[in-house]
């Protein structure tokens, strides 16, 4: 006979063993956790606030000055994010130019957005795709950086192709003599597993301060990948993010606030 | 109910349904979308009582799952660039549970979860699946079965 005392009793220790989910993802909706996340908010920027009045408001590059935003606030909980509550008034931090001399381009952040780096290994190399054309492969990627709005404590970086769903992906490559479309195409548009049934890949031109740029945006089952391809030279610069309901954003990241960064961007 | 209350009960359940689900998918991609489709799926006809609730949260996941294994998704590698959900696998092998199941169907895994994990009888484990109670008693029957000749093998 079955022992089925003893096999419920062995289900429920060992099961209840497996580890959760962050709670933020629990409940599908964009203010789950958000309560939380807030409050981390408002103590992470009271202590920013904090710091950077004593060492005096530093802008450009690395560091963030102070700005007012509107009347006074009297309550916290008013501000919307990225605002915070400080003095009774809702403050942001002003936005950093991030620079990059060595491969032409600068892009505006908000001011609580910062570099992070990318786990060991999680490079963007697609290898062995057969339609793959510019390679996608080591020789060829000659500069990286990612962005996110998140505080060093939340963001852990995935080891995939992609960067973590919300932040801002820009990668230079060796144009390797391909058109912006053909670079399109090469990654992710004609990857086999998205021209597969629901998963489909829209392919337009925008213009983004006079320059004419490739734009993909893959939209499978929630997840959505949109791409900015800027050919430059023989370099092509992409700018690359993931949206997704599965993912919370950090508070007050939305597309809107992707799009906006990289159409600030300045080509040199 | 309120939204408001859906969310609460649901967050209470979470953690067991969630379980549940990783014993029966083997993959936390997946039971956590499943698990997000029957939460929506609640807001829009939540069970008619709140003691049903876990059963009703467990079923109405396992159906989705087991729609969205046939809907095209990301490859899993551009997100966490591992193909398959090799660490929830390696926790379940190392579990005595994990290699009973190992050896089931996922529906042969499901009714025996609902039954040892969340505690469901026969009755209502049918009435969750849509089916008859005697099927409930032949799958977990078949179900037992081979957990009982894993368990010889293994000693």
């Amino acid at each position: 006979m079955f022992p089925e005392l003893s096999i419920e009793r062995i289900f429920r220790r060992e099961l209840d063993s497996l580890s959760l989910p962050d709670e933020q993802v629990w409940v599908p909706t964009r203010h789950t956790g958000r309560s939380r996340i807030v409050a981390v908010s408002v103590v992470v920027g009271a202590a920013l606030f904090l710091v950077l009045v004593s060492v005096g408001l530093i802008r450009d590059a690395g560091g963030a000055g102070i700005l007012s935003q509107g009347a006074a606030s009297p309550s916290r909980a008013s501000c919307a994010p990225p605002a915070f509550g400080a003095n009774g008034r809702c403050q942001t931090l002003v936005p950093n130019l991030v620079r990059n001399d060595a491969f032409g381009y600068n892009l505006t952040m908000p001011g609580d957005w910062s570099e992070v780096r990318m786990p060991p290994g999680a490079l963007p190399y697609v290898i062995g795709r057969p339609n793959a054309s510019p390679a996608l492969t080591a020789p060829f990627l000659l500069d990286r950086h990612v962005f996110t709005a998140r505080s060093p404590r939340e963001w852990s970086g995935a080891a995939g192709v992609v960067a973590p769903a919300w932040d801002l992906d820009v990668q230079v490559w060796d144009r390797q003599g391909r058109t912006a479309i053909e670079w399109a195409r090469a990654f992710p548009c004609d990857d086999p597993s998205v021209s597969l049934g629901q998963t489909n890949c829209i392919q337009s031109e925008e213009t983004i301060r006079g320059v004419t740029v490739a734009v993909t945006s893959v939209a499978s089952f929630r997840w959505h990948i949109t791409s900015y391809y800027f050919q430059r030279g023989d370099r092509m610069l992409i700018l690359r993010y993931l949206s997704s309901e599965m993912v919370a954003p950090s508070p007050g990241v939305t597309e809107d606030t992707l799009r906006k960064i990289i159409e600030s961007i300045g080509l040199v | 109910m309120t939204e408001e209350r859906w969310a609460e009960l649901y967050r209470l359940e979470f953690p067991r349904i969630y379980r549940a689900l990783l014993a029966v998918l083997r993959d936390r991609e997946r039971a956590l979308d499943a698990l997000h489709d029957a939460f929506v799926a609640g807001l829009r006809h939540p069970p008619a009582h709140d003691a049903d609730l876990a059963g009703w949260l467990f079923v109405v996941a396992v159906r989705s799952a087991r729609r969205l294994r046939h809907l095209p998704l990301l490859p899993l590698e551009w997100v966490t660039g591992s193909s398959g959900d090799d660490e929830i696998e390696a926790a379940l092998d190392r579990m005595e549970v994990g290699r009973l199941l190992a050896g089931l169907t996922e529906r042969q895994r499901a009714m025996v979860v609902a039954q040892f994990y969340l505690g469901l009888d026969h009755r209502e484990i049918a009435r969750h699946f849509g089916v008859k109670t005697g099927t409930v008693s032949a799958t977990l029957a078949q179900a037992k079965a081979r957990m009982r000749a894993e368990v010889r093998n293994v000693s």
